[in-house]
């Protein structure tokens, strides 16, 4: 057995490795890398199995059973689930700012039937889920805001990014400058929990700078708005919305409260 | 001796502090223990569960294989149901009955309690009440482990102490109180056979 703790790959072990044998089967999780490499380099003579050859199921984690499968062990025979059990996916917390936000998102948007909302990576993507199913698409940090440009410049109206404070600090900056070079006509709503609250709630490299940054940036000042999801401005949340979505250029809502796990932990 | 036990429930249940309360009492007992926890989502209201494992040999693998779990420890009745797969011909399922119903399309209740009617060594009771009458609302977790220490291979003295070195912390009353459901816990899963459902 070679465990792989590193790349670069380890030629060496790995040519000694495969002399020694007459089949190699490639555990890995996620994208059969290390087997993709193996083919064509180490496979005279030998064979390659993994999860390019289905010995190894394509997708999904690798459990202890599946490995177990694929060294010929035998799987026992296990129980099924009962039909009457349902998925329980995540919800956003009691109490979640991004609650608030999203439902006063909801409420502008009712009556515009050709916007998109694309969002990105954190608790708030819990956002395309019911009851809200606020969120069109979702594909990787940072790319609400440049999925949003994109789908301005193709007519759409009107088109909105939803990313949260950490997500722009990482990649949601440039995107916002490309829609400030250009104009575009497009909300980003910056959900601003002032904290990185999918992992743990490490404090956010933007904490206290979001709006220097979307300045600095070269977004309008009349175009950047700072509000509070809460029920009590709600309303008046609405109406901003409104207005902005009307806006024929680029703005910014920043959406500010603090994470309700982080308020909860302070106030211990 | 090896015991595979499956905790399971949902986020903000209390399963992560019944996994390191059994976990503590079979490292003082001298078992091997490995446990590994899915949490990612824990404060978000979804499915969670933990694979403890104890054993007087090394443990090479962090999780239970399919069939393998010789219980199945839910704060949930539903998500008891979820991890069958898990469990071994023999193992046993100890469950609340008491749903957890935080999504639109949660299953009617009597139909969630049926499914328990085809596994032959189960135990079913409502921790959340028993944890109320013994003045402990909060600490239903502690009923469910009492319930479980009836079949777990370790003494009753090494859960006590386990629980007692748990939240030695929060005071001699709250470890009082947990100790008062724990037991309550283990009462309710020792009804003579006949009464207890699928004995």
């Amino acid at each position: 057995m070679l465990r792989i703790g590193q790349y670069p790959m380890p030629a060496d072990m790995l040519t000694d490795i495969a002399r020694q044998c007459k089949a190699l089967l490639v555990v890995e999780e996620g994208y059969p890398f290390v087997e993709e490499m193996l083919r064509g380099v180490v496979d005279m003579g030998l064979t390659v199995h993994g999860r390019l050859d289905g010995v190894l199921p394509r997708t999904g984690e690798l459990s202890a059973d599946a490995v177990a499968q694929a060294l010929g062990f035998d799987v026992p025979e296990v129980r099924g689930v009962p039909d009457v059990v349902v998925a329980r996916p995540p919800s956003m917390c009691k109490g979640c700012p991004h609650v608030d936000s999203y439902l006063f998102l909801n409420e502008a948007l009712a009556d515009r039937e050709t916007s998109r909302v694309f969002s990105d990576i954190g608790c708030y993507t819990l956002g395309a889920l019911p009851p809200f199913e606020s969120i069109n698409t979702c594909v990787d940090m940072g790319a609400s805001i440049t999925m949003a440009k994109g789908a301005a410049d193709a007519g759409v109206r009107p088109a909105v990014a939803v990313i949260g404070d950490s997500t722009f600090t990482h990649s949601g900056i440039t995107g916002l400058l490309d829609a400030v070079a250009e104009g575009t006509p497009m909300t980003v709503l910056i959900l601003d929990n002032e904290a990185t609250a999918m992992t743990g709630a490490q404090e956010s490299m933007a904490h206290g700078r979001i709006e220097k940054i979307v300045l600095g940036l070269g977004v309008e000042p009349e175009h950047l708005h700072v509000v509070t999801p809460l029920k009590n401005q709600h309303e008046q949340n609405v109406a901003l919305m409104r207005r902005t979505l009307e806006h024929p250029g680029l703005s910014v809502v920043v959406s500010r409260r603090t994470c309700i796990q982080v308020a909860i932990r302070n106030r211990e | 001796m090896k015991y595979d036990i499956l905790v399971a429930g949902v986020g903000g249940q209390g399963i992560i502090s019944i996994a390191t309360v059994l976990a503590e009492a079979a490292l003082a007992e001298g078992l091997h223990v490995k446990q590994s926890e899915i949490h990612g989502m824990a404060q978000r209201g979804g499915a969670v569960h933990s694979h403890l494992r104890l054993s007087s040999r090394p443990i090479a693998a962090d999780v239970i294989p399919l069939g393998g779990a010789d219980m199945v420890l839910s704060v949930e009745p539903m998500e008891a149901l979820r991890y069958l797969p898990y469990l071994a011909p023999s193992g046993w399922v100890v469950a609340n009955s008491m749903p957890f119903v935080n999504i639109a399309n949660y299953p009617e209740v009597a139909r969630v309690h049926g499914a328990f009617e085809a596994l032959e060594r189960h135990v079913l009771f409502d921790a959340d009440r028993l944890a109320k009458e013994a003045g402990s609302p909060k600490a239903m977790n502690m009923a469910m482990l009492g319930a479980a220490s009836r079949f777990v291979p370790l003494s009753e003295e090494r859960f006590v102490a386990a629980i007692r070195s748990r939240f030695a912390s929060k005071g001699e009353r709250i470890v009082e109180a947990n100790l008062a459901v724990f037991r309550a816990g283990r009462a309710a899963a020792n009804l003579p056979v006949g009464e207890r459902i699928g004995t």
